[in-house]
Formats: C-alpha cells, sequence, structure tokens
C-alpha cells in the first residue's frame, strides 16, 4: 500500500529571480492505486513537479510524504519508484532482454531472479519472442513497450510516467493508452502520469490535476474538471473541441455582445449571476460546442435562445458534424447531429443550451457559481 | 593549502568548507585538500569558476597521461594522427557510487556510441569523449535521451556539453579551452544537455553585461513575476508570432496583446518592437 502527499511544494531553479517559482504551492494527497493525472500545457510544471517525486530535482519548499514518510532528501535510488520517461530511449547495442536487465544487473540481483523478472514483465507486455531482438530491430510501440518494461521488472510500488506516448503517432497512442490502462488494472501501483493531452487525460485518470504556469488551477475527477471547472483556462483546456467563449454584457437576465448574439439566461443560471451581483457587469460566457443545438425542438424550449447563424466552414465526421459558424462578428462551433450538416456559407438556426453555460468573471477568469 | 581555504573563506565569506559537495542547485563545488568548498554561484562569474576547476585538486589533471588530453591542454605538441573531424563531449557525472561504478558508467556511454576514439575521467566527477563526425552520429536531443537513460539506471546526475566537429590541427587546443569554458557555464542550466547554440547567449552575457549598473537596473526593471517572464521567453520562442506565443501560453491573443501593452506603460519596452524583446530576453537570461 502506497499513499503519496505533496504538501505545498515549491520549485525555484538556481538562476530564477526570488518570487520565480517554476511550481507554487502543489497540494495534493494521492490514495493508494490511484491513477492521478497531470495535465497542462508546456511549462506548466508538471514534469517539474513529478521529477520531484523521483527524487530528480531537489524541492524548494514544501513536504513529500511516502506512507508518511518524510522523502525531501532521500536519494532517488532510495525511493521505491519506477519511471517512464517522455523521450525514451533504449540501449542500442542491447538485447530487448538486457535493456530490461540492465538496471537489475547494476543492482546485483542474481541471474535467475533477473531472468523471472524480464520473463514476466516481456509477458505482460507481449514482448516474450522479441527478446532477443535488438530496440533497432522493433517497432516504435515494441520499442515503448520495452521502455515500460524497464520499469516493470523493478516491482516497485510507484509508477511515474512523463509523456511516455508523445513521441508515437496517433494511432498507436490509443493502442498503447489501452495497454497502460489494463497494466495499472493488473499491477495496481500507485501511479502519476504527465501529458499535455487532454484526451489521454480524460480516458485514463481516476483524478486529474489540471495546471498552468505552475499553479494547480483544478483537481478532480474528469466528470468534475469537465461539467465544473473552476475557471476559464480549465474550461477552456479541457474538452475538444475547446469550449466557446463570448465576451458578453449581462442585463435582467439577457447576454448580449458587440458581434450580434443577444441570449436569454434561463431563470436559474440568472439567479445565480443576479446573486453574486454580476447583473448589468460583463463577464465571459462559455458554451462547449455539443451544448449549441440545430435540432427544432431545442428551438422551440429556448425560443430566445436561439441565433441565427451562417457556416463558415463545416466537417461531417460521420456519426457528428462539426459547423464553425458566425452571428455577425461573433465566431464559435457547434457539434451537431450529422443529419444538421450543412455546407459552408449556409444559414443554419443554432440554439444555445445555456443551462448548461458557464459563466466566468471576466477579470477573474474564475466560474463564477 | 589550508591557507588558501582561509583566504577563500575571507573573499567570500559565505563559502563553506563541507564534507560532502553540495546537491543544492545553487552552489558551486570544489575539492581542495581533500574537502569541498561551497559557493553559491551568483557569487562567482564563470571565469571565476573556470579557474576554481582550474586549480583545485580534484581538477589538477596532471596526473593523466593521456595523448589526447595532453594535446588538448596544450601539455604537448603531438598532434593524434586521426584524419576526420572530431567532436569532444565534456561531461559531469554526480553521485556515482564507486570507481568501479565509473568506470561501468563510461562503458555504458562509450557503447552509445558509433566511432568513439578515445573517452577517459580526467577528475573523479568529469570525462572527456572524443567522437569521429560520421553520417550518424547523435545529435544534442539523442545525447540527452541516452543521458537519461544511463542516469535512470545508474541514479547519478548528469550533464553534458556536446561541443562542435572540428579538424585536428594545432588550432583544436584553442578551441577545447574555449570549449571548456562553454562546459563549465552549461552546467549552471537547466538543460542538462547543452551545446554551442544553448549556451552562448547566457556564457556572453556574463562576460560582457551582466554585472553591468546598467543591465542589473533595466533587469529590475522588467522582472515584474512570473507571467511577465513566461510572455517574454514565449514570444521570443515563437519568433513573435502572437497566434503561436497566445496559444503556447494557454491565452486569448487578446489577453496576451493586453499584457504586452501593460509591460509597455510600465517599462516603456515594446514587446511587438525585435529590438525590444530580444533586448528583454537577454536581460531576463
Amino acid at each position: 500500500m502506497v499513499e503519496i502527499d505533496l504538501n505545498h511544494i515549491y520549485k525555484r531553479y538556481a538562476n530564477a529571480e526570488e518570487d520565480n517559482y517554476a511550481v507554487s504551492d502543489f497540494d495534493l494527497h494521492i490514495k493508494d492505486k490511484e491513477f492521478i493525472v497531470f495535465v497542462g500545457p508546456s511549462g506548466c510544471g508538471k514534469s517539474t513537479t513529478l521529477r520531484m517525486i523521483a527524487g530528480l530535482e531537489d524541492i524548494t519548499k514544501g513536504e513529500l510524504l511516502i506512507n508518511g514518510k518524510y522523502e525531501n532528501d532521500t536519494a532517488p535510488k532510495d525511493r521505491d519508484i519506477a519511471m517512464v520517461f517522455q523521450n525514451y530511449a533504449l540501449y542500442p547495442h542491447m538485447t530487448v532482454f538486457d535493456n530490461m536487465a540492465f538496471g537489475l544487473k547494476l543492482r546485483k540481483y542474481d541471474k535467475d531472479t533477473i531472468k523471472t523478472k524480464v520473463d514476466h514483465a516481456a509477458k505482460i507486455l507481449g514482448l516474450s519472442e522479441y527478446l532477443d531482438r535488438k530496440p533497432a530491430a522493433l517497432s516504435g510501440g515494441q520499442r515503448q513497450r520495452v521502455a515500460l518494461g524497464r520499469a516493470i521488472v523493478r516491482d516497485a510500488p510507484i509508477f511515474l510516467m512523463d509523456e511516455p506516448l508523445s513521441n508515437l503517432d496517433a494511432k498507436l497512442r490509443v493502442t498503447m493508452r489501452a495497454e497502460i490502462a489494463k497494466l495499472h488494472q493488473e499491477l495496481n501501483t500507485t501511479t502519476i502520469y504527465v501529458t499535455h493531452d487532454q484526451t489521454e487525460a480524460m480516458t485514463m485518470a481516476d483524478r486529474i490535476v489540471v495546471m498552468s504556469m505552475g499553479e494547480v488551477q483544478q483537481i478532480g475527477t474528469p466528470k468534475e474538471v469537465y461539467e465544473t471547472p473552476k475557471n476559464k483556462f480549465v474550461a477552456g483546456f479541457i474538452g475538444s473541441p475547446s469550449m466557446n467563449f463570448f465576451d458578453v454584457h449581462y442585463k435582467d437576465g439577457m447576454v448580449t455582445d458587440n458581434g450580434g448574439l443577444n441570449l436569454k439566461v434561463p431563470e436559474g443560471r440568472s439567479k445565480i449571476l443576479d446573486d453574486a451581483g454580476y447583473n448589468d457587469k460583463d463577464v465571459t460566457l462559455g458554451v462547449r460546442p455539443e451544448d449549441i443545438h440545430a435540432e427544432g425542438a431545442m428551438e422551440e424550449t429556448f425560443p430566445e435562445a436561439t441565433v441565427e447563424s451562417k457556416v463558415v466552414v463545416s466537417e461531417l465526421l460521420g456519426a457528428t458534424s462539426m459547423l464553425y459558424s458566425k452571428v455577425d462578428d461573433t465566431e464559435f462551433v457547434a457539434i451537431v447531429d450529422a443529419r444538421d450538416y450543412h455546407e459552408p456559407g449556409a444559414t443554419v438556426r443554432l440554439t444555445f443550451d445555456l443551462n448548461k453555460a458557464h459563466f466566468f468573471d471576466e477579470k477573474t477568469t474564475d466560474a463564477i457559481e | 593549502m589550508l591557507g588558501s581555504i582561509a583566504k577563500l573563506l575571507e573573499l567570500y565569506p559565505d563559502a563553506k568548507v563541507v564534507v560532502e559537495p553540495s546537491a543544492d542547485p545553487d552552489d558551486y563545488n570544489f575539492l581542495i585538500q581533500d574537502q569541498w568548498v561551497t559557493i553559491k554561484k551568483d557569487h562567482l562569474s564563470t571565469k571565476e569558476k573556470f579557474l576554481l576547476s582550474l586549480v583545485s585538486q580534484d581538477n589538477n589533471n596532471k596526473s593523466i597521461n593521456n595523448n589526447w588530453w595532453n594535446f588538448l591542454v596544450h601539455e604537448s605538441d603531438k598532434i593524434p594522427s586521426e584524419k576526420s573531424n572530431v567532436r569532444i563531449l565534456q561531461f559531469e557525472v554526480q553521485k556515482l557510487e564507486s570507481d568501479d561504478r565509473a568506470k561501468e558508467w563510461l562503458n555504458v556511454f562509450v557503447d552509445t556510441f558509433d566511432d568513439v576514439v578515445d573517452s577517459f575521467w580526467i577528475n573523479k566527477y568529469t570525462g572527456i569523449l572524443i567522437e569521429k563526425e560520421t553520417k550518424t552520429n547523435m545529435d544534442k536531443l539523442e545525447v540527452q535521451r541516452m543521458i537519461q537513460l544511463i542516469d535512470s539506471d545508474f541514479y547519478t546526475k548528469s550533464r553534458v556539453y556536446v561541443g562542435q566537429f572540428w579538424p585536428i590541427n594545432e588550432k583544436l587546443p584553442n578551441i577545447f579551452d574555449m570549449e571548456r569554458q562553454l562546459f563549465h557555464k552549461s552546467l549552471e542550466m537547466k538543460d542538462n544537455v547543452n551545446n554551442l547554440s544553448t549556451v552562448i547567449l547566457d556564457f556572453l552575457i556574463e562576460q560582457n553585461l551582466k554585472n553591468t549598473d546598467m543591465f542589473k537596473s533595466l533587469k529590475k526593471k522588467i522582472d515584474i513575476d512570473s507571467k511577465t517572464t513566461q510572455m517574454i521567453n514565449a514570444l521570443y520562442k515563437c519568433d513573435s508570432n502572437l497566434t503561436k506565443t497566445a496559444k503556447e501560453l494557454f491565452l486569448h491573443r487578446n489577453t496576451l496583446l493586453y499584457r504586452m501593452e501593460k509591460f509597455h506603460e510600465q517599462t516603456g519596452f515594446d514587446l511587438k518592437d525585435r529590438d525590444d524583446l530580444v533586448l528583454c530576453f537577454l536581460l531576463l537570461k
């Protein structure tokens, strides 16, 4: 059983100014066997945080506890942690077996133990018949599996993965995503996975930590961060295609912008805005593409949240289609049923389901709740 | 030598005599009379660090009996007979457990290259690998991946400076003098594998500008907070392309423009102007 506590962790690099932190006040309790994903754009501090847990970076401030034990100063080799890196490499002159066995050999494991561990990992990863091959004779996916195998043989209760799939092509990434999820179920290791890909985060995580500019923006299950984003950053980062944002003025239950948008906010939502003191104020309106509808039934329900828009670009994706549309100067994207596909240039009536809309403070960008 | 330590402590009151080198990235370590001395990096220039590395006991390389080394450090005029161009990779490896481990580490490192002319430790922590120019030499990123792999197995913390390819002639030792200084500068950088392109700006700034009053006051003026630093670095990285920069920072383009305008008002530097942007970027180095 392994539990990890990151208590108000900070990281400042050697040459940085006094208050210029690469990671600020990172605070998280990770439960046993949990699959945690750190997600955010490049440079947001997610890999740095992971490397602090591995002991590859010093912690400037705060404490790291593993099973309640203070580990800030423990050498990486004495932390019971296995790590898979973003830019995975293998020793070109060694066979698959030797690549997987090398770390154990250095740690003076006896030959039989090494063979048992490597064979076991190879079996889990479907690499048994490739053990004699050199890396050059393997496909990208197989090489990635060897990199995973190198971590598995360590039998560590904590797995750290730093963008392990970012060098694979899109198709292989989907396959490996499923394999890693399966691996997690089989090995039951507490796993921290770093990615900039929100789809990976949404599909793999028990809980997601969304980061930006060194700060944690939100921690929650995939459903929580998708449905109730705490601020505009999380709302825009999680979800594909991204949430549409509109700079609007809210007054007496209506939102308007300068570009031609004029929508009625349902009572329940307008009450929240009124109670929070936003009447007659500028706010940011966020609407997910799937909450903009082309069906007539929706227009009947929300006649005052329907706009006549012009399709600028349209993509038919099979079951659904994406309509990149415009109302005067306001642009947005809607995901509608494939039956509601329209060619560019067409005029289409689209209804905004503002019951599912999000409102953000224009200045702080925090969600108005 | 003990007298030297005392003198040193007088000159650098923050310096400390310690049993083991400090792991703090802000510290610079060197060995005198089997004692590690630690000084805050901020208090030393690259030149001073380089000089210290030359005079400190652990880096006193007289005992190295290697033709290549003797040639590179001007101890011998005998030019090695190698015909092809070579590059010199300088490495520093921390946390090696023993001399045997150091040997193993170097063997594994050498095996990852195709055509190594020579490789050797010049002291307990630093070493050199000389590699022939071929069609398949690893680039910086590939070396970085290899180092990450080796470090993950040996639990070491390694840094490498990948030199340029040079013909072997009487000029090489002078070039190597310069590459050694660049290697020392690279030890302070965030990335663990560097080359001329990644080090040169920091190196030149430190040599010529960093400690001037003009540079210091300007730096103070623009070093507002981490968001500003990130904005300037991202603009530089994205060649001033606002859409790309906004995407990189995950900001709306208008928010980025607003921040740039605010910065202009506060500092007088217009980040839309290429020259102002480059200056701000250099000031933050």
